[in-house]
């Protein structure tokens, strides 16, 4: 369940038109000079002493010009985070070694635009002195009325389940002055999976050629028959002309000719020795299978699961391995 | 964004009082950055060794150049100098966000040191779109993905500045005023003065005459006097030496105040540009002025030089009698320079041995200028070594300087004591603000000369041969040909009545910014506070309001600004969402996924009564919306309706 979260709406109209079923909570901005705007207003006291001094009417009038702009910016700057309802959506599986992109949805309606919002990453033990550590993520805007989906993406090195940590969404526009920011704690788990590598050759197939049994298995080899679509189905399989005539979705049937089965055990990477490597080389194999089109099944401490194939199958392994203990 | 920034700085440095090279040199180095940003030339960098060699010289060579055309480099004129130069370099020296930040600092503080040079309504105009573009940058530095056009950052400039404006007229207008400045100003602070001078030469006065520059602005409060009546006294001279008349120190001391006066009290209020002296100008005579102080010959001095302008009220009586003359005195009013005017001298004792007396002498004297063809004129005659002979007996023309210079050498010559006034006489009415203006053209001299039953009587020997100098100003004294106009027009043209009405009305809207804002200063404060009912010096009170209107702005700022955040919805969907409101209310709230035939379906089923109502709804809703039926926001209200009567009719 991908939880929402709206920054504080404080005069923010419309806020009574929530029609999300799920539970938003409410989360605070906090706004503070930013060094250029500490820096403008020292300007501005300059300024305010040269006029008091020359007892210059105009400059007077600028600077106080000046400084209710500043004040002015205050407003402008919170109206450009306030008000945005943020979900946090699952992120897609990723292979140890790619980057995973965490999913930020922006919903924008009737809000204004926004401009120039940044993410970046916030730990906890946060130093205020040493600001800016990260580099700050490209950044977006959210136009009027619109939503965006805004993805954050860190590498990954490690497999099994990787949380991103506090993040911070800001901005100072329009004037630079100021830094309105607010922290996000994205909460849906990207699963990493181990990286597929290693050379052990394929364990030998359980079942030999008596395999054949006609409707039973079903492999990818020769067409035999139409069932219904079932969700989860390869799209590959989906027979298009029906649904051009019928409108209902049908999938082809193939039956394997030789449709092998390979039971992937735990035992077969011993060699290897660590964990890691076992892993790696589990997944390799599991990824082979999957495409050569082969049904299999995972035999590893903790878990066993039927033969089975298809892209559901594939996640449910690949899933295991990833969960799988740490040394 | 960099080109945006580059070129919106030559804006504000209209500082024309620069020697040239600087700002040329400014605008190149804007160029080459404008140019670096857009056509790619090379800026000083790892690349460009030499380039770095070429900005530095070229820094170095502009300070000494500061140094030298200003013989220091400290002081006003010199520390703006420095500025621009420090901004042209610092343009090229823009990599990182920060640079830019501080470019605009430079920019701001570039265009506040243009109000020291000049505060009229026009600079405060142009300053205005320069402050905007510079906002503007601001802006534009901080849409990263460029996503505003140039001409939305210039609107969101101005719409933010103009949220800016409340809160600064409060603070304009509560701030507490110190007077004068914290600390010494440098000697340069203001620039050079035009006016009277403290010596009197023929040719001083006239040489004012082509001058459109304002002496002072005055307002009547109480009996306004003709303008035969108005003199304004300047400095008084005593001392001729025969070609220049000067004041007398010894007069400096103060006097007691003027007690014989007869009639009616005039009270006016002025406004004096700054002169560089601490010259006052009053109607004659002024009584008991509480704003400086008088001279032993009555003329009215403040304690500063006036730096900028000044307003100050007085009372005066145009009919007064100055009956004190010390010794002294007399024989400073009676002296004559060695060997100088001969035939004046000559003429005096004629009259003298005629057996007139005093009284009769004057009149003797100015019937002379009447009778003998005399001309009041501009046109210089050959300076001669005696002007006063010259003019008496050759020349017969010449100016108010001549006029009353020879007058006084004749009273002086037939024994009365007599001396020079220099000051202005008349005034110019502008009927838009309903004020008079006293421009430096209107400059005058005249004499005053000591009767023995009346005392300190003026004299102006000028009225004898032109009186329409005195009573209709000297606009309408003097020929065309001497009194220069714009463009040469004649003065009764319809184009010159124009002219002159149009500047009128500009000196109108000059006159109230002047008022308002320039020389709103400590008092002006002070008596604001006072008709608004506070205590002077009541600084907690001050304060007090200030915060609070301070606050309520905000307030109400806030609101506007946020408020304004709510996208304007078309009123087609702005039913669907009551219409959603108005489920939920009931009970069946749209959920998110749930398109609009979906959730009316599920509607139906749960509230089977309004099935007609709401499926009438819901197809013009689809159908406008998504469909190809024309949109019409009357017809989804009456739907609407229809549904909402039939809900309540539960």
């Amino acid at each position: 369940m991908a939880a929402s979260v709206i920054l504080e709406r404080f005069l923010i109209p419309g806020s009574r038109r929530q029609t999300s079923a799920s539970a938003e909570k409410r989360q605070r901005i906090f706004i503070l000079p930013t060094k250029h705007g500490l820096v403008f207003s020292v300007m501005l006291v300059v300024m305010l002493i040269g006029a008091i001094n020359y007892t210059n009417s105009l400059a007077y009038v600028l600077t106080f010009l000046l400084g209710s702009m500043l004040l002015a910016g205050i407003l402008y700057t919170y109206r450009n985070l306030a008000g945005i309802i943020i979900t946090y959506q699952k992120p897609k599986p990723v292979f140890a070694g790619d980057m995973a992109a965490f999913p930020f949805r922006f919903n924008n309606e009737s809000c204004p635009h926004r401009y120039s919002l940044t993410l970046n990453r916030q730990p906890y033990l946060f130093r205020w002195f040493k600001r800016q550590q990260e580099p700050l993520s490209d950044f977006t805007d959210i136009p009027e009325d619109q939503n965006s989906v805004c993805f954050f993406e860190i590498l990954t090195s490690q497999r099994g389940e990787h949380k991103l940590d506090r993040l911070r969404i800001s901005t100072t526009f329009p004037l630079g002055l100021f830094r309105a920011w607010s922290y996000l704690y994205h909460d849906e788990p990207c699963l990493v999976y181990p990286k597929p590598e290693g050379s052990l050759p394929l364990p030998v197939a359980e079942s030999g050629d008596d395999v054949f049994q006609a409707g039973r298995d079903e492999g990818m080899d020769d067409f035999s028959d139409f069932r219904n679509y079932r969700p989860g189905d390869s799209s590959h399989a989906i027979s298009w002309q029906h649904y051009a005539r019928t409108d209902t979705l049908l999938v082809k049937r193939f039956t394997g000719l030789g449709s092998q089965q390979y039971c992937l055990r735990w035992s077969d990477t011993e060699i290897l020795g660590a964990r890691e490597q076992r892993l790696s080389q589990l997944c390799l194999w599991v990824l082979e299978l999957e495409q050569q089109g082969h049904a299999y099944a995972l035999d590893i401490p903790g878990f066993a699961n039927a033969f089975g194939q298809g892209p559901e199958h594939r996640s449910e392994c690949l899933q295991q391995l990833a969960l799988f203990p740490l040394d | 964004m960099l080109l945006c920034i580059s070129s919106v700085f030559p804006v504000i440095p209209h500082t024309m009082r620069m020697p040239l090279w600087l700002p040329l040199l400014y605008v190149t180095l804007t160029v080459w950055r404008a140019g670096a940003a857009r056509l790619q030339w090379p800026l000083p960098g790892k690349n460009h060794r030499w380039l770095y060699l070429l900005q530095h010289g070229l820094s170095v060579i502009g300070v000494l150049g500061v140094y030298f055309h200003y013989s220091t480099l400290f002081g006003r004129d010199p520390g703006i100098a420095l500025l621009v130069m420090l901004l042209g370099f610092k343009i090229i020296e823009t990599r990182q966000e920060r640079d830019f930040y501080i470019v605009i600092c430079l920019g701001l503080i570039l265009v506040i040191t243009n109000f020291f040079y000049s505060q009229s309504l026009l600079t405060a105009v142009y300053m205005t779109v320069a402050v905007v573009a510079q906002i503007a940058c601001l802006i534009a530095i901080n849409d990263h993905n460029r996503q505003l056009h140039w001409k939305h950052k210039l609107g969101l400039s101005a719409s933010i500045l103009l949220y800016s404006i409340p809160l600064m007229l409060v603070m304009f207008f509560l701030f507490p005023r110190i007077d004068g400045p914290m600390w010494g100003m440098p000697k340069d602070s203001h620039g050079a003065s035009t006016g009277l001078d403290d010596k009197m030469t023929p040719g001083n006065i006239s040489s004012l005459l082509q001058s459109d520059d304002i002496a002072f602005r005055v307002k009547f409060l109480q009996n306004e006097p003709g303008l035969r009546d108005m003199y304004w006294r300047g400095p008084v001279m005593w001392d001729f030496d025969g070609k220049t008349w000067t004041q007398n120190k010894n007069q400096k001391y103060p006097r007691s105040p003027l007690r014989t006066v007869r009639g009616q009290p005039v009270r006016y209020e002025i406004t004096q540009e700054p002169n560089q002296r601490n010259w006052l100008f009053a109607l004659e005579m002024p009584v008991s002025p509480d704003v400086g102080r008088l001279t032993a010959d009555y003329q009215l001095l403040s304690k500063k030089t006036l730096q900028k302008r000044f307003r100050y009220t007085l009372t005066s009586y145009t009919e007064f009698s100055i009956k004190r003359l010390t010794e002294t005195e007399r024989q400073m009013a009676l002296q004559l320079a060695d060997g100088f005017h001969p035939r004046a001298r000559q003429l005096a004792k004629q009259w003298l041995q005629q057996g007139l007396k005093e009284q009769e002498v004057v009149d003797k004297a100015l019937e002379y200028f009447n009778q003998q063809g005399f001309y009041y004129s501009l046109i210089p005659p050959a300076v001669a070594e005696d002007s006063v002979d010259q003019f008496l007996f050759d020349t017969k023309t010449g100016f108010c300087e001549h006029f009353s210079s020879s007058f006084v050498v004749l009273m002086r010559a037939a024994g009365i004591p007599a001396r020079v006034v220099t000051g202005y006489q008349g005034a110019n009415y502008n009927p838009v603000g309903e004020y008079h203006i006293v421009y430096q053209r209107d400059a005058h001299a005249w004499a005053e000369v000591w009767l023995q039953d009346s005392g300190w009587q003026r004299i102006d020997p000028t009225a004898a041969v032109s009186p329409e100098r005195i009573l209709q100003g000297i606009e309408n004294a003097l020929p065309d040909i001497d009194l220069q106009t714009p463009f040469n027009l004649n003065h009764q043209s319809v184009a010159y009545q124009l002219l002159k009405s149009m500047r009128n009305n500009w000196d109108a809207i000059n006159n109230i910014w002047n008022q308002w804002v320039i020389t709103y200063n400590a008092e002006r404060q002070r008596s604001l506070m006072e008709d608004l009912g506070f205590e002077t010096h009541d600084w907690k009170a001050l304060g007090a309001i200030m915060f609070i209107a301070i606050s309520v702005i905000l307030a109400v700022l806030a609101v506007m600004i946020i408020m304004k955040s709510k996208a304007a919805s078309d009123p087609i969907t702005r039913y669907y969402e009551r219409f959603c409101d108005l489920m939920k209310k009931h009970g069946t709230e749209r959920l998110a996924y749930e398109g609009p035939v979906n959730y009316a379906e599920r509607l139906m089923r749960q509230h089977p009564a309004w099935s007609g109502s709401i499926e009438a709804f819901i197809d013009a809703y689809v159908g406008m919306r998504y469909g190809q039926q024309q949109a019409e926001p009357d017809e989804l209200k009456q739907q609407f309706k229809r549904l909402k009567e039939r809900t309540l009719k539960r």
